[in-house]
């Protein structure tokens, strides 16, 4: 237990020291309030644009404070997984390929200490990113255009970490059981192109991980809870623990390919 | 203190390390010499515990954890170069078991006893090669361990770095055991008390360092004068088979003869200055080319 928070201080004191705490929310900031100021911009931005044909005539859509949510969740599902994955990808497999882990592996240090205190610091930079995502898109949609169930938006800021948490364990895992360039194509296909399959053919079944990011949108937009939810949940709660011990096993078992 | 007994690593179809046995004793230096490729690193590897053996044993008296008993420095050591190297000796020292204030407390102890003090608020990317190896030297004696085992401790190092990790490796005997594997044997003749010999993964020669170098010893008494002419006349005076290089008289020992005390009593009745009368001993480099053979 000692050594998780030794280990875990350390994780903290590398965020801080590559300027990770500072970019990594901004970046995510600035995800987030993209959307709803563009939409609401867009009339102007086409007016000083200009090279419009001159008669054209451009129907904006109805959009509403819940839309602007709707269309962040959709900005992090691609960019934003995207990075959480480049970032973590080589978060076990980096040290055992640059040999620093090598110094660690020969003191009386657990495997669960070293994968756990790097995943416990990465969850929660995972969570801090999509918060700032979260608040700077519903502060933009509240200020722009009003009416924003806030309580909604909480429930999904919760259901949407969930997902992301789901990404970054399995990355982790995969960085303990491969090396770097592996897991992220691994996880990269699974995640970026698994969603988007989901989204076009997952009308034929309610149960899968990849759901849940959509059945947090269902709920911002107001739409009925769907019955699935609790049990899509589950199963990424699931995910997430089986991800976390196949990593520590990983870990464990691919110590000596560590590089001395 | 340690004993290593038939020691054999197998990755896929190549041996790497093929059944080797030793002993080290407490309190001495010991150097596993060979050329590139021999096993070096891949036996320091095992003894470390970084690797599992395929099959052998490596059996400690003590019956505390290995861990808890070994300091390893890779040959390459890499640190987490945006700490700082206090942080990181003192995260080591954590990791290892220390309190908090033992732990900070044993990080100066270190850093002054290998001369990191002044850079100790540094950031070890900023370090020179030399530093990064004293600091390594530093994180491997943090825990008092009872064997250092050093891999290449000094190949890469200027002569002035060199002069130092070996004064340091030195200082450390009186405490420590130390094993470590080098290709100087320049250095390993002037340190190291017992010789392993390393070759395609096989132990081809061990000993203490005397033991080997009389084994290997040449079959020559060399006499050296103090002028190359009276050299010159010894060997046509004598009966002996005697060769004749600049001062020195080079006497072939055929069967065990001549012996030392009748060159000695013949000398004793000749007029000459005599400065030196020697066996000749081949120095570590010649033993290692005689063993390791010709490729080396």
């Amino acid at each position: 237990m000692r050594n998780y928070i030794v280990l875990c201080q350390k994780e903290w004191r590398e965020h801080v020291r590559n300027y990770r705490i500072i970019w990594l929310p901004l970046v995510f900031l600035l995800l987030g309030m993209m959307d709803p100021l563009t939409y609401y911009f867009m009339d102007d931005i086409l007016k000083s644009v200009g090279n419009l044909p001159d008669g054209m005539q451009i129907t904006m859509p109805d959009v509403g404070a819940s839309d602007m949510i709707v269309s962040t969740a959709g900005q992090l599902q691609s960019i934003g997984m995207v990075i959480f994955i480049a970032i973590y990808c080589s978060a076990i497999s980096g040290e055992r390929k640059n040999g620093t882990a090598t110094l660690l592996y020969v003191r009386p240090v657990s495997s669960r200490a070293i994968f756990l205190s790097k995943w416990t610091v990465a969850a929660m930079m995972t969570c801090v990113g999509v918060f700032c995502s979260v608040l700077a898109s519903s502060y933009y949609a509240e200020v722009l255009y009003g009416g924003l169930n806030w309580q909604d938006v909480i429930v999904f800021y919760i259901l949407y970490s969930v997902w992301m948490l789901v990404v970054i364990t399995f990355t982790f895992a995969m960085s303990a059981l491969t090396t770097t360039a592996i897991a992220a194509t691994i996880s990269l296909i699974l995640f970026v192109i698994g969603s988007m399959a989901d989204a076009l053919i997952g009308t034929y079944w309610t149960y899968s991980p990849f759901k849940l990011p959509s059945y947090a949108v269902d709920i911002v937009r107001g739409a009925e809870v769907p019955d699935a939810l609790w049990m899509t949940c589950m199963i990424c709660i699931a995910l997430i623990l089986l991800s976390l011990v196949l990593g520590i096993y990983c870990t464990h078992k691919n110590r000596q390919q560590t590089t001395v | 203190m340690m004993d290593i007994q038939s020691l054999t690593k197998v990755f896929g179809a190549q041996t790497v390390v093929d059944n080797v046995s030793f002993t080290l004793v407490p309190h001495t230096i010991t150097a596993l010499i060979g050329p590139n490729g021999a096993g070096k690193t891949t036996t320091l590897s095992m003894l470390a515990g970084l690797l599992p053996p395929t099959s052998g044993h490596i059996h400690v008296e003590d019956p505390t954890p290995l861990q808890q008993q070994i300091g390893f420095l890779p040959q390459y050591p890499k640190f987490f170069e945006w700490m700082t190297a206090f942080e990181y000796v003192e995260m080591m020292g954590k990791l290892s078991g220390f309190t908090n204030i033992e732990a900070m407390q044993r990080a100066h102890e270190v850093l002054a006893y290998v001369g990191l003090l002044d850079a100790k608020t540094k950031r070890i990317g900023s370090f020179s090669g030399g530093m990064k190896q004293r600091l390594g030297i530093a994180q491997a004696i943090l825990h008092r361990p009872k064997l250092l085992i050093l891999d290449e401790p000094v190949s890469a190092l200027d002569p002035l770095g060199r002069k130092t990790m070996m004064n340091l490796l030195q200082d450390l005997q009186q405490t420590t055991t130390i094993l470590y594997s080098t290709h100087i044997l320049h250095d390993a003749e002037f340190l190291a008390e017992h010789v392993l010999f390393m070759k395609d993964g096989r132990l081809v020669e061990q000993g203490t360092l005397a033991a080997v170098q009389q084994k290997f010893e040449a079959p020559h008494i060399i006499i050296t004068f103090a002028q190359a002419d009276e050299a010159r006349q010894f060997a046509s005076q004598s009966t002996m088979p005697i060769a004749v290089d600049e001062r020195r008289a080079i006497i072939d020992v055929q069967q065990g003869k001549p012996t030392m005390q009748y060159v000695l009593e013949h000398l004793a009745q000749s007029p000459f200055d005599i400065e030196k009368v020697e066996h000749a001993r081949l120095t570590l480099e010649e033993i290692f080319v005689k063993v390791v053979g010709q490729d080396a």
